[in-house]
């Protein structure tokens, strides 16, 4: 799960992707609205953070360009405007969600997680995988109903494959979707977690499956 | 009671109208009575001729012939009673009615008739005394008097009075009548016009329609309507404002909390450490926006009645801001140079304000210079004006920005430092307080930003 955060403010922004990472998501920050439009256009996000006051190009901008380019990526809003014409506008542009300054970044990430599994899940709670259970509503992982040691960025890597299940997955995608800006993407990085994956996973008879040059598919 | 156009209008015609009328009704009424004396008077000469004519001269002696049928004719008068009297010049009585007095017969000139208005028993008359030479020898001059009661003169009087008076009064009343109407008919566009503010909602500030409004209230209207475009203007930069400070206020608000909730769920105590510090530093920034707002609002025009002025010191002032912020620059290792005027930089205007303009321009400078830059403050006194510049080897505003830069809360594009967006529009205000001008030009080797601010001399 790649997810980008365009906020102005500084101190915010750190604090959100601080407090994203920490939940396990891959996060680039931008500070204004063109720099918003152009990292859309360049690595295919999950989900987008946006707020609505962004210099140069203001978050409702950010938003119709998005949607008129046909992206259909997921969206939340953060503003500090709180009148109910501004979530109108913002929903009515193509938001999937709306949170007002300030809030708890828990809800944030319930948020985000709620606007993941309808668009990603199709609203369902679980989704099964022989002995393996995962839970979109909470992003846990259970093997045999017991709750799995995966670390989050070991969830995220699994989601993924968990989402093409019997598909192969390009080793690429994968890097997209777990690096982000500050560190280099490396193949090297995925194999090591897919590694630990695999190492916590197979005594349960789930095996993911190598295909060299291209990527991994979960069988 | 109010000041009224329509009654003050109605007054200032009414008045000299008035007066007029009555010096008009004066003088016509004296002219008058002038011409009817003189008519009437001649009529009392005629009567006299008449008895004049009836003298006649026996044995050397003037008798008077005038049957009763001939006095019959004289005396006939329906409205006045008629007298004559003839008599010597000695006063010695030749014939008539004695009841007539003799005014003055000695001083009378021989054919030059004179008037007297005396009464009789009571009764108001005018007497006309005529002195006649008889032509005859030796003959004595005779006097003849006559005289008439005046009720006919009265009636005429009155009668040219009330001819008089009568219509001009009207006129008068018409006139006044007719101003009263006219000056009620021209205020209706001011009604109307107050009509339509009254029936105005309180938050309706639209222009009032200006091409209904006459020569002599247009000037009104069209002032009206400008200062509804102004209140129009205020109201939307207060909206923008209090817009921008809700952001301005709810993000550094929202990192916080950002990061408090973030740190509930640590359990790790030196990331959790890690996030107290953040809230720390978070925490002093959001009491800075609070105190730029604060500074705003104080030095904006509106709550500057209360501010007193005194002399304040430039060279001073600077120093000690310099003074509090060295660690600042030392942490930053930027050169912050300082040279002061030779004199004494007096301003004089707020100390408080002062203070924060200059502590704006220098946090700004210190703040937007890399690691390693130079800030240089310059204070100049010349012609008792003074000149305050600050310099730094930040990245510069760009030419286009430099005056959206005093915009509250506007911050240029891909500037990430930790600033409120008051900053310069702290310093604007403030200088605009002291009738001091700001200008942003490029640092020396057209590098970086050059902040200056010019005192007038006082």
């Amino acid at each position: 799960m790649r997810i980008l955060v365009a906020e102005d403010d500084e101190y915010l922004q750190s604090a959100l992707k601080m407090g994203l990472q920490k939940a396990g998501y891959a996060v680039d920050a931008v500070w204004s609205g063109t720099e918003a439009t152009i990292a859309l256009r360049e690595v295919a996000y999950d989900l987008l953070v946006l707020d609505l006051g962004l210099p140069g190009r203001d978050g409702t901008e950010v938003l119709s360009i998005l949607r008129r380019e046909g992206q259909t990526l997921p969206v939340i809003i953060i503003t500090a405007r709180d009148s109910v014409d501004d979530k109108i506008v913002g929903l009515d542009l193509g938001a999937n969600d709306y949170i007002t300054k300030p809030f708890d970044i828990r809800e944030l990430d319930a948020r985000i997680r709620a606007v993941v599994r309808k668009n990603v899940w199709g609203n369902k709670l679980e989704i099964t995988h022989g002995p393996l259970r995962f839970s979109p509503k909470s992003r846990e992982v259970f093997v045999n109903d017991k709750h799995s040691d995966l670390t989050p960025r070991e969830v995220a890597v699994l989601e993924v494959l968990l989402q093409k299940v019997g598909r192969l997955v390009n080793k690429r995608t994968l890097v997209e979707q777990v690096s982000n800006w500050d560190e280099e993407p490396s193949d090297n990085a995925i194999e090591i977690v897919i590694h630990k994956v695999r190492k916590k996973l197979e005594p349960f008879g789930i095996r993911i499956r190598t295909v060299r040059g291209f990527g991994y598919m979960l069988e | 009671m109010r000041r009224s156009i329509r009654r003050q209008l109605v007054l200032w015609l009414a008045i000299p109208l008035g007066i007029l009328w009555l010096i008009s009704t004066v003088t016509g009424y004296s002219q008058a009575l002038k011409f009817a004396e003189e008519t009437y008077d001649r009529e009392l000469v005629n009567s006299s001729d008449s008895v004049a004519a009836r003298l006649k001269v026996k044995d050397d002696k003037v008798v008077v012939d005038l049957p009763p049928a001939a006095q019959a004719i004289l005396r006939h008068n329906n409205t006045d009673k008629f007298y004559y009297k003839v008599l010597k010049a000695n006063g010695e009585m030749i014939s008539g009615d004695t009841v007539l007095p003799s005014p003055h017969a000695e001083y009378l000139d021989e054919a030059t008739p004179r008037f007297t208005t005396t009464t009789i028993g009571g009764e108001q008359i005018r007497l006309v005394q005529i002195k006649l030479l008889i032509p005859v020898a030796d003959a004595e001059p005779v006097i003849i008097e006559v005289a008439e009661t005046m009720n006919s003169r009265k009636r005429l009087s009155m009668n040219i009075f009330m001819t008089m008076i009568v219509p001009q009064l009207l006129m008068v009343i018409l006139g006044a009548t007719a101003v009263w109407i006219g000056v009620s008919r021209g205020l209706e566009p001011l009604q109307f016009l107050q009509k339509a503010i009254a029936s105005r909602s309180r938050l309706d500030l639209t222009p009032v329609q200006e091409d209904i409004a006459p020569e002599e209230v247009y000037p009104l209207v069209v002032s009206l309507n400008d200062l509804l475009a102004r209140l129009r203007e205020d109201i939307k930069a207060q909206q923008r404002f209090i817009a921008n400070a809700a952001h301005q206020l709810r993000t550094p608000l929202a990192g916080l909390k950002a990061y408090s909730s973030l740190g509930l769920d640590l359990k790790n105590l030196e990331e959790t450490h890690g996030v107290m510090e953040q809230i720390d530093s978070g925490l002093d920034r959001t009491t800075h926006m609070v105190n730029q707002l604060l500074a705003l609002a104080r030095n904006d025009p509106a709550s500057m009645t209360t501010t007193e002025r005194s002399v304040v010191e430039l060279n001073g002032l600077v120093a000690d801001v310099i003074a509090d912020r060295i660690s600042i620059a030392v942490k930053k290792k930027i050169d912050v140079g300082y040279q002061p005027a030779q004199e004494l930089a007096n301003v004089s205007g707020d100390g408080t304000s002062l203070q924060q303009l200059v502590s704006n321009l220098i946090d700004n400078a210190l703040l937007y210079t890399p690691d390693g830059g130079c800030v240089n403050v310059i204070v100049a006194q010349d012609n008792g004006s003074i000149k305050l510049s600050v310099a730094d080897t930040g990245p510069g505003i760009p030419v286009e920005e430099r005056d959206k830069v005093f915009e509250r809360f506007y911050r240029l594009v891909g500037s990430t430092g930790g600033g409120s967006g008051l900053g310069l529009s702290i310093v604007k205000e403030v200088a605009k307080n002291h009738k001091a001008t700001v200008k942003i030009e490029h640092g020396e080797n057209n590098q970086g930003t050059s902040v200056s601010v010019m005192f007038p001399a006082t």
